[in-house]
């Protein structure tokens, strides 16, 4: 498999990854818009909702460049894509509050750290976007890390609700960054398209996640640590039997709206 | 426009606002549309369409886009405006409506038979590209800066 993929590809995979994971982001966002346990974070759920589809508006028109998409001319309007390349946990409406809070921490943070690694991205359409994306998911971090630190503060059910809401969410966000030897995150890194490889990545989102998870007494579940040079491990066994590396998800079945 | 969260988001830089007239020469980044490349019979036409610029307002509030800082750049070439525009959220649900008004407003003009407007992010809105005249009006909608 790995020898046919071109960097075109991989561009156009990382691409249809990012515009589907931020598509599905924000309509899960959106549905907690009059639900969400605060009005202030009601308010902040829609605003999120808005910049993720603002952000979406701004991702799939970049695809009609490929040849993939001139193939199959509805495969880049979310409308009419029928091969949507997000994460399974993002499949269904949140179960709760909490699942929001996990994806809103693990996974939006996950896609941020591919724009941290575009802002000098020889993919200009990326790098032009990279700095506003960046500017409006400041807001969505701080957020989510509070929110963290405020659920598991509340103990109980609360804090029993939130670690298994970031335990579903997890491992496949940890595998999001795709395997160390990942041939199209290899490419994008030798091309130029992205300042780093899939480790590189996994450990930049680490150090974003790990801090909040450590104090929160949270990052035990997930064998979580960081090493004394500062490096962060987690030996979990990522289940690659399972990753679809051109979707970058970690079930086989099609993701649906 | 989600003026209110977006003010309230971003963090403020010392960008100077290269779309006011008076700084219009300050937009010479490579790539960038130039004032420079206008011909001088028709320098009087890109103040003429500043001035057409400044009529079309946010939908939200009574402040125009210029004075929002939303047009990074304006050329003409003969029938034809290009413009760079930019806005303060990229889930801005007045996009489109503001481009509409841009478009109508511009072929208004003497001479005027096309429109080109490309949408950028970089550099990103930040209440720096706000004209004083624009922070006087938000903050009498109440809006901090």
């Amino acid at each position: 498999m790995g020898n046919e993929i071109t960097e075109q590809q991989a561009l156009f995979d990382l691409l249809a990854a990012l515009a589907d994971n931020k598509y599905f982001l924000g309509r899960r966002y959106a549905e907690w818009c009059n639900g969400a346990p605060t009005l202030e974070s009601s308010v902040a759920a829609a605003a999120m909702a808005q910049d993720e589809l603002g952000h979406t508006r701004a991702i799939y028109p970049l695809l009609q460049d490929f040849p993939q998409a001139k193939e199959q001319p509805a495969e880049y309007e979310p409308e009419t894509r029928t091969r949507f390349c997000n994460v399974a946990f993002l499949d269904h409406p949140f179960t709760g509050w909490p699942d929001f809070i996990a994806a809103n921490f693990l996974l939006d943070t996950a896609l941020s750290v591919i724009f941290e690694f575009a802002q000098e991205s020889r993919f200009e359409p990326l790098r032009g976007r990279a700095r506003k994306v960046l500017q409006e998911e400041q807001v969505h971090a701080l957020h989510s890390e509070g929110w963290v630190r405020r659920l598991a503060r509340t103990g109980g059910s609360v804090r029993g609700a939130l670690a298994a809401a970031l335990e579903r969410a997890w491992l496949e966000t940890l595998c999001w960054f795709g395997p160390i030897d990942d041939p199209r995150g290899e490419l994008l890194r030798q091309g130029g398209v992205l300042a780093g490889g899939p480790e590189e990545l996994r450990q930049h989102w680490l150090q974003r996640v790990g801090p909040a998870l450590l104090e929160s007494e949270l990052a035990q579940a997930f064998l979580l640590q960081q090493e004394a040079a500062g490096r962060w491990v987690a030996p979990s066994a990522l289940p690659w039997e399972k990753w679809d590396a051109g979707r970058r998800r970690l079930q086989q079945e099609p993701a649906h709206v | 426009m989600s003026i209110p969260f977006a003010l309230a988001r971003d963090v403020p830089s010392q960008d100077e606002n290269p779309l006011q007239p008076e700084n219009r020469q300050m937009n010479r980044s490579p790539g960038s549309l130039q004032e420079n490349t206008l011909r001088p019979d028709e320098a009087d036409s890109s103040e003429a369409l500043w001035a057409a610029l400044r009529e079309v307002n946010d939908p939200e509030l009574p402040i125009s886009i210029v004075d929002m800082g939303l047009v990074v750049a304006l050329e003409r070439r003969e029938g034809t405006v290009a413009l760079k525009l930019t806005f303060t959220a990229m889930g801005c649900p007045a996009m489109e409506m503001i481009l509409d008004d841009v478009r109508a407003r511009l072929l208004q003009e003497p001479g005027v038979e096309q429109v080109e407007i490309e949408v950028v992010w970089d550099p990103p809105w930040t209440p720096a590209r706000l004209s004083e005249e624009g922070r006087d009006t938000l903050r009498m909608w109440g809006i901090g800066l």
